[in-house]
């Protein structure tokens, strides 16, 4: 597996990315975003932050479902999409894994609560 | 600022008009809708297609056609110098107007006709308008997760009632006001009243959003002709433009600063004017939240205020700043592109004193523009005016 392959490449890791100036972001991209300078990966521990959160609620053919999306500040300073269970509170405490949905085997990241 | 050094001589004026009413099926398809406005806009404007030079058409999710002006250049018979497409999403009817205006401004073209519509609604199904819409998300990082257009607005919406301790009922009422002004608005898409707990008891569609928090999937069109000067009452000038693009998605966006003060700040600037000068207000407003995010950083309202100032009439024809007076995508409807250019054209009825029975009682001389694409990616804000008239326009334009 090369250097850059995160979930979205069917590889089970979060990935970050960070250039010498010290600056960290989450979206793949060929520079830092800010300054310029070489991009390198690296894999976050997984903690942080509920900074945002929404239930998002579907009525279809095969009835009502939820799903709960979040941004969640990691520790290491990125921002990350999340999926999480419906109502988690903006300011919680979570971490961040790689799971795999069972019907479709569609990996995603998805946040839980840390226990207080 | 780098575009006054352009502006003035020649100036950019709306000559024509053209808005359809919004709907769930309009009958017709996307080029049929453009045609239709665009048809309204050069008779407004008392021109012929073959008099116009450039020809500047939205992308229409429904058409996916690689040559959107082209293909309604031919259909309305005119043989334009030039001829292009815009994806700005939401904000590409006024990016559209703006590039028009720096064309007329630079003189390298004289007419120009701008031009969005399509049969969003009735041209595809529900889910597949959503599966597109939803594609402004990050395709792998976002999109892959189940978010769509309302989720990345409600996620806006949760971080800013959690900033300033708020609740779902203090957006609900510029929901209600946008409904309030579409009442009576022929054409709009929605004219039933709504209440605070109408919005409430709505049913959710993404936390803290629910279904009249947001704007509905609609078919419709609406055109412009911008001219070189012509004199006249019916004359509205473009006389500042901003534009800001910080991010393209919710992930990267800073919430605290998503672009609008930067655009709005620049076309104030250009315009010699500040938010106290204008007289009538056009802003997106696709959720509520949309609005209350973009009125606050313009400067029209105090962080966390929006709300409650509309709760309070503030938006009202009758309050401090006249906004939506068609009812905004809320409740005018949202065709996409044509969405944002319907403010528009409310705005220059209303300054060229022809909005019938929704005419402001003090005919307004000023008005501001403001549109965003993506989830508050792209801004752009546009200054109008209408110079001092002496006496109202006797002429029937769009009611």
């Amino acid at each position: 597996m090369s250097e850059l392959d995160d979930w979205t490449h069917g590889q089970r890791r979060l990935l970050g990315q960070r250039c010498d100036e010290g600056h960290a972001w989450y979206l793949p991209r060929p520079r830092c975003p800010r300054c310029g300078s070489a991009a390198s990966p690296f894999e976050p521990i997984g903690t942080g932050t509920i900074f945002a959160q929404t239930t998002i609620h579907r009525r279809g053919d095969g009835g009502a479902s939820s799903i709960g999306i979040t941004l969640v500040d990691l520790d290491e300073g990125i921002r990350v999409m999340a999926q999480c269970a419906p109502g988690t509170s903006i300011g919680s405490r979570v971490v961040v894994s790689i799971v795999q949905d069972a019907d479709t085997a569609q990996l995603f990241p998805y946040c839980e609560v840390i226990p207080a | 600022m780098r575009d006054s050094l352009i502006r003035n001589n020649p100036s950019a004026v709306v000559t024509g008009v053209g808005l359809t009413p919004f709907s769930r099926n309009a009958g017709r398809s996307a080029l049929e809708l453009q045609g239709e406005a665009a048809l309204q806009a050069l008779d407004d404007a008392g021109i012929r297609a073959r008099d116009v030079d450039t020809v500047i058409a939205g992308y229409a999710t429904t058409v996916n056609h690689i040559m959107p002006g082209n293909l309604l250049a031919e259909y309305l018979g005119a043989t334009p110098e030039r001829a292009f497409g815009m994806n700005v999403g939401g904000a590409t009817g006024l990016a559209m107007v703006a590039e028009a205006a720096r064309l007329v401004w630079s003189g390298s073209a004289d007419t120009v006709l701008v031009v969005g519509g399509e049969n969003r609604a009735s041209g595809q199904s529900r889910d597949a308008a959503i599966a597109t819409l939803a594609q402004v998300g990050h395709a792998t990082h976002e999109v892959a997760l189940g978010a769509n257009i309302p989720a990345y607005y409600a996620l806006l919406a949760s971080e800013y009632l959690h900033r300033y301790s708020l609740k779902r009922e203090d957006l609900a009422p510029l929901a209600v006001q946008m409904r309030e002004h579409a009442r009576t608005h022929p054409g709009a898409q929605f004219h039933k009243s709504i209440t605070v707990d109408d919005v409430l008891n709505a049913p959710l569609i993404a936390e803290p959003l629910g279904l009249l928090d947001c704007c509905p999937i609609s078919d419709g069109s609406a055109a412009f002709v911008l001219s070189r000067r012509s004199e006249g009452t019916r004359s509205v000038e473009i006389t500042g433009i901003g534009e800001t693009n910080l991010h393209q998605h919710v992930s990267e966006a800073d919430f605290s600063s998503v672009g609008a003060r930067q655009s709005a700040e620049q076309a104030l600037n250009q315009a010699g004017a500040v938010v106290t000068d204008i007289d009538i207000f056009g802003i997106y407003d696709s959720f509520t939240i949309t609005l209350a995010i973009l009125l606050e950083e313009i400067g029209i309202a105090q962080p966390g205020t929006a709300g409650g100032m509309a709760r309070d009439g503030a938006f009202a024809a009758t309050g401090k700043y006249p906004l939506n007076l068609h009812g905004g995508l809320l409740s005018y409807g949202h065709p996409g592109v044509a969405g944002g250019m319907a403010h528009m054209a409310e705005l220059v009825i209303q300054i060229r004193g022809e909005a019938g029975s929704r005419q402001l009682v003090e005919r307004p001389r000023r008005g501001f523009l403001h549109a965003d694409g993506g989830v508050l990616s792209a801004h752009v804000s546009i200054v109008l005016d209408g110079g001092a008239y002496a006496t109202p326009s006797t002429a029937e334009g769009l009611k």
